[in-house]
């Protein structure tokens, strides 16, 4: 055993010369690319933004009744809300709150909806009758309407608008993972695997969910945007975050009734869900573009 | 010696909406160890069907095994539940499909494949299981077998995918290898490299070969002893060189394209078209195409026939020859 020729660690260096090839592919498209950037640099102010915001205190509670109302300054960069709460603070720190909810919102639907889109898919018959049914009970609602009916329920706050997210959210992905499993299935390598004695469960999980993965990626991050829109809406209409934290929809609809005093206060909260939104969905078409090798340029 | 693979009395219905179609249709089936034994039909004939059967990998609602044997090795396949079986497919019996072109797993290397399965059915570790993937690749005649684990199938030939292909059917010692068509799509210079090589590795490892396709030349050129098999009958067995040299069944003559010598002989019966027919309105499945076809086709079912010493034929005519031929000797 002198010569120690690892297979697995080559792989993993010939791997991430495949991912720059992606990364120059995702840079031949300027506006995903910068998209890409941004998301990077959002995802950045959200780990950091604790340490970097100016006025920490003011992100939930203080009162600074003299500072309410200020218009965008070198002080407040944002300018001030009505209990004189530096706003560029508060919209820094909301970049933690949208980001890290939907990223919640996202992998718990995605853990919930891709087993059981699987399981439906390869197992077919009653398993697949069973859970699709499920799946279309919760379909024919529109998510937005079911997510406020189930925050509603549950009770107005952040955690729960999250899993109202989670409920809505995930009978997309089984019903998108179910559909490529079904194509997949009949193909001829995973019969091949069936044939050489690989177990069911192995051939779910390394022959047919890598198959159609991708799909999902560029659904996800899509999603990653809309929930971010979605919970900032739920929190805008009152049943989402509640009063002190510092989340978009919240700050823009305590806004409302200072909007024609102060444009500043609902109009960067807005722009921060709206960059934030379109951003993520950039990120996706061009994902899309970079994973699917039918539109794939050379 | 010769009950190491055999089918017996092997009935494979499908059940479909349209009704049940009666697929496969197998009196008796041997194959003797280290053998290349060839099957050979036209599309549809069930070839396929029978090679699934036999690993029991057919989809279950249309296809109904119906009866029947399938002994390997005193074992009754049919019968053993499915957690045996796992443990026959690829460790004892293993499969080579038709299209090398979709048999790999596109988003892994192949290098990753035959590891998988190695490690998953020998239970070793990385290091042993690549230098078992390593060898594997050098037995299957890949040059520059240590870039070729690093490769995706999408950058290999078809030649190539199909010598992965049989790397990963054999990588876990299995000694009855069943290639369905395992040179379709292919060209004819590595079709031959193909067939070389699988003949190669039986003679090298001592396996077992069940090789079909719908090439009559092939299989012949292949194969030792050679089934014909039509409508999910088998019409004639023998070796190859005895059915090349005197194919008896008027569909085997007519897959070889030997016509007839002798037209006379055949007297034909105009079938009647014009009440509907079906194929099962006929005994013999080959009625209605067959040149040779006599009154006692339509009523009676032939059976499988024995006219030389490994040579068996499934039709009226040498069944009634061979009658005539004794009846003669007695009268003598």
């Amino acid at each position: 055993m002198s010569k120690k020729i690892n297979y697995y660690n080559i792989l993993i260096k010939r791997r991430l010369k495949a991912l720059k090839e992606y990364l120059y592919l995702l840079k031949q498209n300027k506006l995903t690319f910068s998209a890409f950037i941004i998301i990077l640099f959002l995802i950045i102010i959200a780990i950091i933004a604790p340490i970097i915001v100016p006025f920490p205190s003011h992100i939930y509670g203080a009162v600074n009744p003299q500072d309410k109302l200020l218009s965008p300054s070198w002080t407040y960069l944002f300018g001030t809300d009505e209990m004189g709460r530096d706003l560029f603070s508060r919209v820094l720190y909301g970049t933690r709150i949208s980001l890290l909810g939907s990223l919640i919102a996202v992998a718990m639907g995605l853990l919930i909806g891709v087993p059981l889109g699987l399981m439906a898919g390869f197992y077919g018959g009653f398993i697949d009758e069973f859970i699709m049914r499920i799946v279309d009970m919760f379909l024919s609602f529109p998510p937005l309407l079911l997510a406020m009916a189930i925050a509603a329920f549950l009770g107005a706050s952040l955690q729960n608008a999250i899993i109202a997210l989670i409920i809505s959210w995930w009978p997309w992905y089984t019903r998108l993972i179910r559909g490529q499993v079904v194509s997949i299935k009949e193909r001829e390598f995973v019969r091949a695997a069936h044939a050489i004695g690989t177990p069911s469960w192995q051939i779910m999980y390394k022959h047919i969910l890598p198959n159609c993965i991708s799909p999902v990626i560029v659904q996800a991050s899509m999603d990653l945007g809309g929930i971010i829109l979605t919970l900032a809406a739920l929190s805008f209409l009152g049943i989402g975050a509640q009063a002190p934290i510092p989340e978009w929809g919240l700050i823009v609809n305590t806004s409302r009734t200072y909007f024609l005093k102060a444009w500043w206060y609902g109009i960067f909260p807005g722009m921060a869900i709206f960059i934030t939104v379109l951003c993520f969905n950039l990120l996706g078409d061009g994902l899309r573009e970079v994973l699917d090798p039918k539109t794939k340029k050379y | 010696m010769s009950n190491y693979f055999e089918i017996k009395d092997l009935k494979i219905n499908f059940e479909t909406s349209e009704g049940i179609k009666n697929v496969i249709n197998i009196n008796e089936l041997n194959l003797y160890k280290g053998e290349t034994f060839g099957i050979v039909g036209e599309s549809g004939s069930g070839k396929s069907v029978l090679a699934m059967s036999i690993l029991r990998i057919l989809p279950s609602p249309p296809a109904f095994i119906k009866s029947g044997k399938i002994m390997f090795k005193g074992k009754n396949l049919l019968e053993l539940k499915e957690k045996e079986i796992q443990k026959i497919r690829g460790k004892e019996i293993s499969m080579i499909f038709q299209d090398p072109m979709s048999t790999l797993n596109p988003v892994f290397t192949v290098g990753q494949q035959i590891m998988n399965v190695i490690r998953h059915n020998k239970h070793l570790n990385k290091e042993d299981a690549e230098k078992e993937a390593l060898r594997m690749i050098k037995l299957v005649k890949l040059p520059d077998a240590k870039n070729t684990l690093y490769k995706y199938p999408n950058e290999l030939s078809g030649g190539q995918r199909q010598r992965i292909i049989i790397a990963i059917a054999l990588s876990c010692g299995a000694e009855l290898l069943i290639a369905d068509e395992p040179t379709r799509n292919l060209d004819v210079t590595i079709q031959a490299g193909i067939l070389k090589l699988i003949d190669e590795l039986r003679k090298e490892l001592g396996i077992t070969v069940l090789f079909i396709a719908n090439n009559v030349n092939l299989v012949f050129i292949v194969s030792g002893r050679v089934a014909v098999l039509y409508k999910g009958k088998i019409i004639e067995v023998g070796t190859s060189q005895e059915i090349k040299r005197e194919p008896i069944h008027p569909y085997t003559r007519r897959l070889l394209g030997i016509t007839p010598v002798d037209r006379e002989i055949s007297n034909l019966i105009e079938p009647d078209f014009k009440k509907e027919i079906s194929l099962d309105d006929f005994a013999c499945s080959y009625f209605c195409k067959c040149e040779e076809r006599m009154e006692i086709c339509k009523k009676d079912f032939p059976i499988l026939t024995k006219i030389g010493n490994t040579h068996w034929v499934n039709c009226h005519r040498v069944i009634n020859r061979e009658v005539n031929n004794e009846s003669a000797s007695i009268s003598h």
